[in-house]
């Protein structure tokens, strides 16, 4: 694999001891051995990566550069004085542009490391492991402002960066906060990201997680979230891109105790040539939890949109409820719509429903605006908005919605809806 | 529950069509090569044509991989172990059966106890029946009244002798050999089945109907079903299946090929009820077949109605591919499972011309410890403008072990087509049970009533005779496995 090409290098520059030097080699092998994933691989059926067998990527650690004027005026677009920043360039930390985490917070260097990988881009950042971090809330806190880490990319001249940022996340027990995690590049550049997040819910915590994917169409953007949630816990959680030429959002929910309620929700518009895969697992392992999913997209010009979303009751996770929706709104005769809802259930006392539906607007609602003097081409992007934004305005956190919204203006400007 | 362990499983399981039939046989050795090939196809006395077809496809069978994607397990299937050409004894071509009532009379009163009217006093039933006994047809009914309306109805082997022209047109035409694995098998290997073909503006005056029977040991049943309804053309085709119990377990891989030409309507229906296996999972059929309708025509509609209850394993997808403008496909499905059967089972719909519609209803039932899979694609080329989908699966779990998955494939490359999928899963709801019992039904009574309820819409789609016999057939099967 050409994306393992500079581990050697990587290794000697970042030399690494004990726990952490082992799960590099644990992952250099697993991705060696495995290769990138390939459309026969029912999980990466709709999704070709083959791009990036094609094109050399250098991690980005081997040239650590501070951004320059043009590019920290970019970053600063993207730092919002409603959230707490922290600002990671090229995927390192940058302290000049972040700011100081809250009260409750510790970051520490992480020291124990998971056992195994999911797949081959999951080992592939294990093997290109710099310095891992991990992030814990202590319990019975709750932190007001969200919390954003935003990962930035750029570089000028110079082969592609490739960025394999990996945090931990714990959230102790009846704790409440909002995170987020978000990847912008600077226009024109390529480059690759391959994100690992894992975060713990902890008993009765409440937790909003938001991941926001407003890479540049040149960028590559494969992400990987597990989210762990313990007994009476609250979740929302959002997928939000925009971006990228080619993404990929795995997620993964993992329901450890019983009485949690899981809102899991997701956002894409995309177009040109953009391809966003959206998959996802909810794992009911233990009963009596709630899961509801939605996620809705739209599609312009020659995009392809992809969701794949499996909700898996386990044996014995008696009384789960759960509920699986993915809309999606075409725009353009070239888009592409790719959807595979799945349920898999192992136990009997149970409700499980999803739906999925691929159309164009609703002609009486058109048919309704119009009847009140609003102009077809007003019309259908406030319909489309309004599809869309809905979505957005269930995450709890008004300062959020905001800033998504924003973001969610920024994306529409680029569809062919206004021209 | 607890009378579930008897010393004698075999026994236990009512399963009323387990017994065999004692007739002598001609049969081939086991195993699978190119000269198994020829000497089936010397048997049949096929033209070179079509041993040509045989060769290629098993050629091709070779380079194939076993499919492992469907959502069930099984043990390795050795190909080699099975015998693929078994056929009751015939006299020699001088004095073939010139009429039912010369057939072996152990044979007729097999399928007496089956309950098929195969003689032709039975006419009365008002169904033709063309009857499959391991790899050999045995007997057509009512072939005056079909002859008169000129629909041909008979034995592949039958028509590749008389009807070459048309075989030769239309076989593969819609599932060629190079499909998937067991497509291929079947085209190298397949030793009979039914052909029809209804001529240009016939409505067949009765409803068609194959039955099929495994019955001897080790053998395997590959036949295949050619069924061509010409312009203005309409059928009704039922098809049955049974088979006896035996500890082993025995492939049937079929084929079954549909073409409807302009405003052409082909109805098909299958309750499949071949051995199970027993409560311990012993034995039963391994039911890996592959169908497909092609609407090739303007107009043109198809639609496959199944009630899947038998087999150890199912692997079937009846599929339509709407090619015409304006055609439509329709799938409706019940699939029960129970002890340690596995099924995975759902159709395709790939749109092609423009205003194709198609509809997909389908209900899953699983019972004690059998895994029950819906896996559905549905398809919409580019061109394939305002073409409509709807797609409702329902899955129903009886019992904590075992397990219902929906696995929907939702692929739209145009911006025109309404779709629409949903699915729920769900057990039988306590309030209804109570409202039931209530009124006096015991809990027995009450679990089939609401079964059937839940499966209205698709035996509905039923032709009468099979709506009886499936709703029948359900209550059986729930009798053993409710508690």
């Amino acid at each position: 694999m050409n994306l393992l090409s500079t581990y050697e290098r990587f290794s000697q520059a970042y030399p690494a001891e004990g726990a952490l030097a082992s799960f590099r080699q644990a992952g250099y092998d697993y991705a060696l051995n495995k290769g990138l994933p390939t459309r026969k691989d029912e999980e990466w059926h709709y999704t070709s990566v083959k791009v990036l067998s094609e094109v050399n990527f250098m991690p980005s650690a081997f040239n650590p550069v501070e951004p320059n004027h043009d590019t920290i005026l970019e970053i600063k677009k993207r730092l919002n004085p409603a959230f707490t920043n922290v600002v990671f360039f090229n995927g390192v930390l940058n302290k000049t542009l972040s700011e100081e985490l809250p009260t409750g917070f510790s970051l520490r260097e992480l020291s124990e490391y998971p056992n195994h990988f999911d797949d081959a881009f999951d080992a592939l950042n294990g093997a290109y492991l710099a310095k891992p971090f991990a992030l814990s809330l202590a319990k019975e806190t709750s932190v007001e402002k969200p919390v954003n880490f935003i990962f930035f990319t750029s570089v000028e001249g110079g082969p592609a960066l490739m960025v394999h940022p990996r945090l931990y996340v714990e959230v102790g027990a009846r704790s409440s906060v909002k995170f987020m995690e978000s990847y912008y590049g600077k226009a024109g550049v390529s480059y690759f990201v391959n994100s690992v997040l894992d975060l713990h819910v902890g008993e009765s915590a409440k937790v909003t997680y938001v991941r926001v994917q407003g890479d540049n169409e040149s960028a590559i953007n494969i992400g990987r979230t597990r989210l762990c949630v313990e007994k009476n816990a609250n979740l929302e959680s959002l997928a939000f891109a925009t971006g990228a030429g080619l993404s990929r959002h795995t997620l993964e929910v993992v329901l450890k105790g019983p009485g949690s309620n899981s809102e899991i929700l997701g956002v894409y518009a995309v177009q040109g040539s953009q391809h966003v895969d959206n998959t996802s697992l909810i794992d009911h392992a233990v009963g009596e939890c709630n899961t509801n999913q939605l996620y809705k997209g739209i599609l312009d010009g020659e995009s392809r949109a992809v969701f794949c979303g499996k909700v898996l009751i386990q044996k014995g996770a008696q009384k789960a409820n759960s509920a699986q929706l993915n809309n999606n709104l075409i725009l353009s005769s070239k888009a592409e719509a790719d959807s595979k809802p799945s349920l898999e259930i192992y136990a009997d006392d149970v409700k499980a429903a999803h739906g999925s539906t691929v159309g164009q607007l609703n002609r009486e609602e058109l048919f309704y605006l119009q009847s009140r003097a609003i102009p077809k081409e007003k019309a259908i992007p406030m319909l489309s908005y309004g599809f869309l934004s809905e979505v957005i305005y269930k995450i709890s956190d008004e300062n959020i919605q905001k800033w998504l919204s924003r973001q969610l203006d920024e994306a529409f400007s680029r569809l062919s809806l206004n021209r | 529950m607890d009378n579930k362990s008897s010393n004698n499983p075999l026994e236990s399981y009512e399963y009323k069509y387990g017994f065999t039939t004692d007739i002598e046989t001609d049969a081939v050795q086991l195993g699978l090569n190119e000269d198994i090939i020829r000497l089936i196809s010397s048997k049949k006395n096929e033209p070179e044509w079509m041993l040509e077809y045989r060769l290629k496809a098993y050629r091709h069978w070779l380079t194939m991989e076993e499919p492992t994607w469907a959502h069930v397990s099984y043990p390795k299937i050795d190909f080699q172990a099975i015998r693929y050409y078994s056929a009751p004894k015939k006299q020699s071509e001088a004095d073939k059966p010139k009429s039912l009532d010369d057939l072996d009379p152990e044979l007729i009163k097999t399928f007496e106890k089956l309950g098929i009217p195969l003689s032709e006093q039975k006419r009365i039933s008002g169904i033709a029946v063309d009857v499959v006994f391991d790899s050999v047809s045995v007997g057509t009914t009512h072939t005056e009244v079909l002859d008169k309306a000129g629909v041909i109805f008979c034995s592949i082997s039958e028509a590749v002798q008389k009807y070459p022209d048309l075989v030769k047109k239309h076989l593969g035409s819609v599932v060629p050999y190079t499909d998937n694995y067991y497509a291929a098998l079947n085209a190298a290997v397949f030793t009979d089945g039914s052909f029809c073909y209804i001529p240009k503006g016939v409505r067949c005056p009765i409803d068609l109907s194959t039955y099929f029977r495994i019955n001897a040991k080790d053998t395997g049943q590959f036949e295949r079903t050619l069924l061509v309804c010409d312009e203005g053309g309409y059928v009704n085709y039922l098809e049955g299946c049974t088979a006896p119990q035996r500890d082993e377990n025995q492939l049937h891989a079929a084929v079954v090929e549909l073409i409807a030409f302009d405003n052409a309507e082909i109805k098909y229906s299958t309750v499949q009820n071949w051995y199970t296996g027993d409560k311990e999972g012993r034995g039963g059929i391994y039911n890996f077949v592959t169908k497909r309708g092609k609407a090739a025509g303007k107009n043109s509609k198809i639609s496959w109605t199944q009630v899947e209850s038998g087999s150890a394993i199912t692997w079937k997808y009846p599929s339509c591919i709407l090619q015409g403008e304006g055609s439509e496909g329709a799938f409706y499905s019940v699939a029960l499972t129970h002890d340690l059967m596995q099924a995975d089972t759902g159709t395709k719909m790939i749109h092609i011309g423009k205003n194709t519609k198609s509809t997909i209803i389908s209900k899953g039932i699983s019972t004690d410890r059998s895994s029950n899979a819906y896996r559905g694609q549905v398809k919409i080329m580019p061109s394939a403008e305002n073409a409509r989908n709807y797609s409702q699966c329902d899955s129903m779990l009886v019992g904590d072990q075992c397990s219902a998955s929906t696995f929907p494939y939702i692929e739209v490359k145009n911006k025109t087509a309404t779709i629409e999928h949903e699915a729920t899963t769900s057990r039988i709801s306590e309030d209804q049970i109570f409202y039931l019992q209530s009124r006096g039904l015991d809990m027995e009574k009450t679990i089939s009533m609401l079964v059937n309820g839940f499966c209205k819409e698709v035996f509905k789609e039923l032709p009468l005779e099979f709506s009886v016999e499936a709703v029948k057939l359900i209550e059986m099967k729930l009798e053993n496995s409710v508690g």
